[in-house]
């Protein structure tokens, strides 16, 4: 909406360039134009281009999110029980070759320390 | 270029719709090196870029150097013109660019006092010429900010978003700056 005011600028005319201007800035730009449309130049300067590459890391981000999510850790594997010591023990002698005695003899050791542990604790 | 040369021509009214879409073929064209480009774009612009010339300047040989510097640049620019969505804005962009240049050259003419033939062809043949040259007296009176605005928003229908983005300020500057042109001129329009 225009008030007073601004009609009265409209209503001042507005003045136009004089004719000999326009050969003058003609003769004087013209000139320098000169072809610059290299292929890579129109696909770097084209806004189309500048959008595509801007979905496309967008929908780069997006497969990485969700095959992060796809490969995460499920809830199951969390639930696992801790192995106990003396099953860590019989595991480790299994690894070194000892006989099965020998193993035995180690975890009823290992449970008897820890049991003492426990009780020294309450 | 002596002020007897021209005779201002002058249309009373509002801003020609631009047409973004063929100054970006008009670019295009360009940038494969078609001269006859920068004829089309002149015929499109050279009025509204001259009135934004005669608003920063207030003199119609300096306003002449502002379009003429607005061309050249064109003409030079080359590829990156292909990335421009909104030429008019662009354009208009390079002349203000040009006109803060000029002001940092030390021989650069400062603002000073306006003469009555320039004033005249700022009126130009409005309906009544004595009120049409106490407005131009009025307007010459603002800071060029400020005229600049009034040109671009006023005159030329820039949103205050593009007229912003012109002069480098934002939205709200420049709406501010017309809003106090406008009060500004209502106080020396109210005098006269």
């Amino acid at each position: 909406m225009t008030d007073h005011t601004e009609r009265q600028l409209l209503a001042t005319g507005r003045p136009e360039p004089p004719s000999e201007l326009r050969a003058r800035v003609l003769a004087a730009a013209m000139p320098l134009v000169r072809a610059d449309d290299s292929a890579l130049d129109r696909l770097w300067f084209s806004p189309k281009w500048r959008i595509a590459v801007v979905i496309s890391f967008v929908a780069l981000a997006g497969v990485e999110v969700v095959s992060n999510r796809a490969a995460a850790p499920t809830a199951v594997a969390e639930n696992q029980p801790v192995a106990t010591p003396a099953r860590a023990v019989a595991l480790a002698a299994a690894d070194l070759g000892l006989s099965p005695a020998d193993t035995s003899s180690l975890v009823a050791q290992v449970r008897t320390s820890s049991n003492e542990l426990q009780g020294a604790n309450r | 270029m002596t002020k007897e040369g021209f005779p201002p021509v002058i249309i009373t009214g509002v801003a020609q719709p631009r047409d973004d879409q063929r100054d970006v073929d008009s670019f295009r064209r360009l940038v494969r090196g078609d001269r006859e480009a920068l004829a089309d774009l002149y015929d499109a612009h050279a009025g509204a870029l001259f009135r934004h010339g005669m608003a920063l300047t207030r003199r119609p040989t300096e306003a002449d150097d502002l379009v003429q510097a607005v061309f050249v640049k064109l003409a030079k620019t080359g590829a990156p013109l292909l990335a421009v969505r909104n030429p008019a804005n662009y354009m208009h962009r390079i002349l203000h660019t040009a006109w803060i240049d000029g002001q940092r050259r030390p021989a650069a003419t400062r603002e000073s006092a306006v003469d009555a033939d320039d004033l005249r062809q700022v009126a130009g043949a409005a309906i009544d010429q004595d009120s049409a040259i106490d407005i131009a007296r009025s307007v010459a009176e603002l800071p060029a900010a400020q005229r600049e605005i009034v040109q671009l928003h006023l005159t030329e229908g820039f949103s205050f978003r593009e007229a912003g983005r012109i002069t480098g300020v934002s939205m709200f500057t420049a709406a501010s700056r017309y809003r106090v042109a406008l009060e500004r001129l209502r106080q020396l329009m109210g005098k006269r």
